[in-house]
């Protein structure tokens, strides 16, 4: 069976509107994956502060009816997210010092896609996403924000090498695949209404899709 | 670069004595850019006292507790200790007395507010997605600031953040690579 490896991002969008039975249908297709630093980040830590409790709840109950497995880095694989980590960490200079994109967690998601050689990341953050996929939009992006800002091609070419082949949806996709497989009927009726409800739900809980994106889906749906 | 983080210390200090409000706010918002690109978790700190005083000290409720009065002045002093402590290059301690302001601000806040969520964990997730906003992954923008994940998801999420990156792929194209990658 083929696995995907979810993220920090793309577990909170999901499990905050309530849509983490949709893994039950889901993990028949799949085998649905968390690294252990997100079990931590998303249930452990949060578990006994009322706030948060809710949720961590509902992942834990996706682990307890392996929904979700959550998966411990090999030492070897452990090796890699600290070289991924460092490696992403130089490929952007501002006034020719590493600028410092992202931590141990997405690098450990990273490595874990190679541990079990996944098919898919769910990852609903927009700038790892972009570290992956369109390194020169990232650029773009953070210049417009920043200003000047320059890529150590060294880096950026190693990067590539260390993550190729990593193919990246966000929950809004899984959502979609969800509703048009059924996994949703429970929740929700089927129609379109309900669709972008479900789209703009986790739009609103963080992940990173335009209303246009989602405007333009439901107009071919 | 120790010179600038004192004098950006002591115009924190200054806007909070004099009661500049929008200064505080602006200070927060140069504040948690340099951190961002920098890295740097002292300034994050600054970034959010800054930005925390900003709103508690915006509030005519806040002003007038006789609370705050009392409050304020033990802020200004451990601001006032933490500059003179920067000025020995002692940064540790010059951290430790951010924390003690932090603690004084959280206290103040908890007494005087009228939301159960305090100014300060609010301004960790403000702070954190400016943080965001500057090319930050979630995980590090959190951890820069101490917001937590599912605060700031929520509140990038609704801000028009996520309108303003260009699209690389559609919805509708990811969706064929997932059912791809799942019948591969």
């Amino acid at each position: 069976m083929n696995s995907i490896v979810l993220d920090s991002s793309s577990i909170i969008s999901i499990s905050e509107k309530c849509f983490i039975k949709s893994f039950a249908g889901l993990s028949k297709k799949a085998e649905l994956v968390i690294p252990k630093k997100v079990e931590f980040e998303s249930i452990i830590k949060p578990i006994g502060i009322k706030e948060f409790e809710l949720n961590a709840l509902r992942i834990r109950m996706a682990l307890k009816e392996q929904w979700l497995k959550s998966i411990q880095l090999t030492p070897e694989f452990l090796q890699l997210s600290v070289k991924i980590k460092d490696t992403a960490n130089n490929c952007f200079l501002v006034d020719q010092k590493p600028f410092v994109l992202i931590q141990d967690g997405e690098a450990e998601t990273l490595a874990l896609m190679k541990q079990i050689n996944a098919s898919m990341l769910v990852i609903d953050e927009r700038n790892t996403r972009m570290l992956i996929e369109d390194i020169q939009g990232l650029k773009s992006y953070l210049e417009h924000k920043i200003g000047k800002i320059t890529i150590n091609e060294k880096s950026a070419l190693e990067l590539k090498r260390l993550i190729s082949g990593i193919k990246v949806c966000r929950s809004v996709e899984l959502i979609a695949l969800a509703f048009e497989q059924g996994f949703l009927d429970e929740e929700l009726e089927k129609s379109k209404e309900s669709l972008e409800a479900a789209l703009y739900a986790v739009k609103f809980s963080g992940c990173a899709v335009s209303e246009q994106e989602i405007q333009e889906y439901l107009r071919n749906v | 670069m120790l010179q600038k983080l004192i004098g950006e210390l002591v115009e924190l200090r200054q806007s909070f004595k004099k009661e500049k409000q929008f200064k505080l706010k602006e200070l927060s918002s140069e504040l948690i850019e340099q951190a961002a690109l920098t890295n740097d978790y002292f300034k994050a700190l600054m970034s959010l006292i800054a930005y925390s005083l900003y709103k508690l000290s915006s509030k005519t409720h806040v002003r007038k507790n006789p609370k705050w009065k009392l409050a304020r002045t033990e802020i200004l002093s451990h601001l006032d200790a933490a500059i003179g402590l920067l000025e020995k290059h002692d940064f540790r301690n010059a951290e430790e007395e951010l924390r003690n302001a932090v603690g004084h601000i959280s206290r103040a806040d908890s007494e005087i507010s009228n939301y159960a969520k305090g100014i300060f964990e609010k301004s960790k997730t403000k702070m954190a997605s400016s943080a965001y906003s500057f090319g930050l992954s979630l995980g590090q923008a959190a951890w820069l600031t101490g917001a937590d994940k599912k605060d700031l998801m929520n509140y990038i999420g609704i801000t028009k953040m996520h309108e303003e990156a260009g699209v690389s792929l559609g919805i509708s194209e990811r969706l064929k690579n997932l059912k791809g990658a799942l019948s591969a």
